[in-house]
């Protein structure tokens, strides 16, 4: 139910950590290897409970302003495709560019924050 | 626990797949080898998500020890490969990577010996054996060990001055290899990003940016096609050999000037821009002075960004080859949320 504890993102620390500090020191080779992803990938998956939505709203927010139309997200990204296809977008267009850094910042502070830094 | 010794245990679980294997290897090699043949320590090495490798010794009749590469298709012919979903039907089969090796020993470049190429037998068709020359071909170990320092320091000079040999072999005298224009890898790459389930703007401007941007007559050398850390056999002292000729094609050779310094093969260590092994400056210099080049950074750029979206278009191909359940594992889950770092590294190179 809804007020159980452990709670989702609860239930997913609780398995990313028993896979990373107790599993993975038990493990060597291929099998250690596999279970330091998975692991990684729990860390992704909460992250995104944590960060997701906010970022979606805000990446839905830049496309509608600069494509002047509102969509669902998944409808605005293949507009924006179709626009630089046919060449109504400029290549080297600023307001594009910066809407495209930020919405892959976005998705790189949940899939991988340390790729930020470097 | 298990207390079995690690030979023993390796005895106890080959399968009758290799059994077999071994007793093709051990039939096919004998006129290669001048005489009976004994397979010892057949085993499947990890790594090559389209080829299989194996490591084996040949005990020929005087007692001497061959040690030895197999390197052969999928077994599994009924899974499509990549090349095929994209159309593209002329890549090197093993046959004609075979040929490769032969011509590039003569030429006396450093890579193993090709040493047979056994076709009569089921069990090994598509596929070819080599000389297993000792060496470390491990990124992580190459870039972190101590054994490897020196090896570290030398390695952009030593790419460098093997690349440009690579770049000096006349095309003529070559064995029949595929044509890789600029407009035919962008082509390519197109119908990779297209196989992906979801429209990607980042991929989107980076083939409009390449489209306006396309090397107008680049000269046609042979081009490694995958010239990367990864792909190379290194001892302290430097580089031995360049491995996995697979993607060799007549191309830009800038193609693979390129390739070498891409962000992905630095294996996190980003800012040793040459396969993390060190600068730029001294590879480019070392490629300039043994005949190479001359090496222009916008060409370069080029041939970077395209590398790039197609390391992104092969992250979503392995990605939806695990979620589509023909080839699941973690790892492939994990590579399909590296798109937003290549997305990253292709808005950066175009500015």
């Amino acid at each position: 139910m809804a007020d159980d504890r452990p709670n989702t993102e609860e239930l997913i620390e609780t398995v990313r950590a028993f896979l990373h500090d107790t599993l993975l020191p038990t493990m060597s080779g291929h099998g250690a290897f596999e279970v330091r992803i998975a692991a990684n990938l729990l860390a992704i998956a909460l992250r995104e409970l944590q960060q997701g939505p906010a970022a979606a709203a805000a990446v839905q927010a830049r496309l509608t302003a600069l494509l002047g139309t509102h969509d669902t997200p998944a409808a605005l990204d293949a507009e924006l495709v179709r626009r630089i296809r046919d060449g109504e977008i400029a290549v080297d267009d600023r307001a594009l560019h910066t809407h495209l850094r930020e919405a892959v910042r976005a998705r790189l502070a949940i899939s991988n924050p340390k790729y930020l830094d470097k | 626990m298990d207390k079995r010794p690690a030979g023993r245990l390796q005895v106890a679980t080959m399968d009758d797949a290799t059994t077999r294997l071994a007793g093709a290897l051990a039939a096919a090699l004998r006129t290669p080898l001048g005489g009976d043949v004994r397979i010892e320590d057949l085993r499947r090495l990890t790594g090559g998500a389209s080829r299989e490798t194996w490591a084996f010794d040949a005990v020929v009749a005087d007692g001497a020890l061959r040690p030895l590469i197999l390197r052969r298709d999928f077994a599994d012919k009924g899974r499509p490969t990549l090349a095929s979903l994209i159309g593209i039907d002329d890549d090197l089969d093993r046959r004609g990577e075979f040929a490769l090796f032969q011509t590039l020993a003569n030429a006396g470049l450093p890579v193993p010996h090709p040493v047979a190429f056994p076709d009569q037998l089921e069990e090994l068709a598509s596929c070819f054996v080599m000389e297993r020359m000792e060496g470390e071909g491990l990124p992580q170990r190459l870039l972190r060990e101590e054994t490897y320092a020196e090896a570290r320091r030398i390695m952009p000079t030593h790419i460098g001055t093997v690349l440009a040999k690579i770049h000096a072999l006349s095309p003529a005298e070559l064995p029949h290899l595929p044509e890789r224009t600029p407009a035919r890898q962008i082509d390519i790459v197109r119908r990779m990003t297209a196989l992906g389930p979801a429209p990607r703007p980042v991929f989107e401007l980076g083939l409009r940016w390449l489209d306006e941007r396309t090397p107008a007559a680049p000269p046609q050398r042979l081009v490694h096609g995958d010239f990367r850390n990864g792909n190379f056999l290194v001892g302290p002292e430097g580089l031995r050999a360049v491995l996995d000729w697979e993607y060799a094609h007549i191309g830009d050779p800038m193609e693979d000037v390129a390739f070498v310094c891409l962000k992905p093969w630095r294996f996190g260590k980003v800012d040793a821009e040459v396969g993390g092994f060190g600068p730029r400056d001294l590879f480019y210099r070392a490629y300039e002075e043994a005949g190479g080049g001359p090496i222009d950074p916008e060409t370069v750029r080029f041939w970077e960004v395209l590398a790039n979206l197609k390391w992104g278009a092969l992250c979503v191909a392995r990605a939806m080859a695990h979620l589509l359940g023909v080839q699941r594992s973690v790892e492939a889950a994990a590579i399909g949320r590296r798109v937003a770092e290549t997305e990253h590294d292709i808005l950066e190179l175009m500015g």
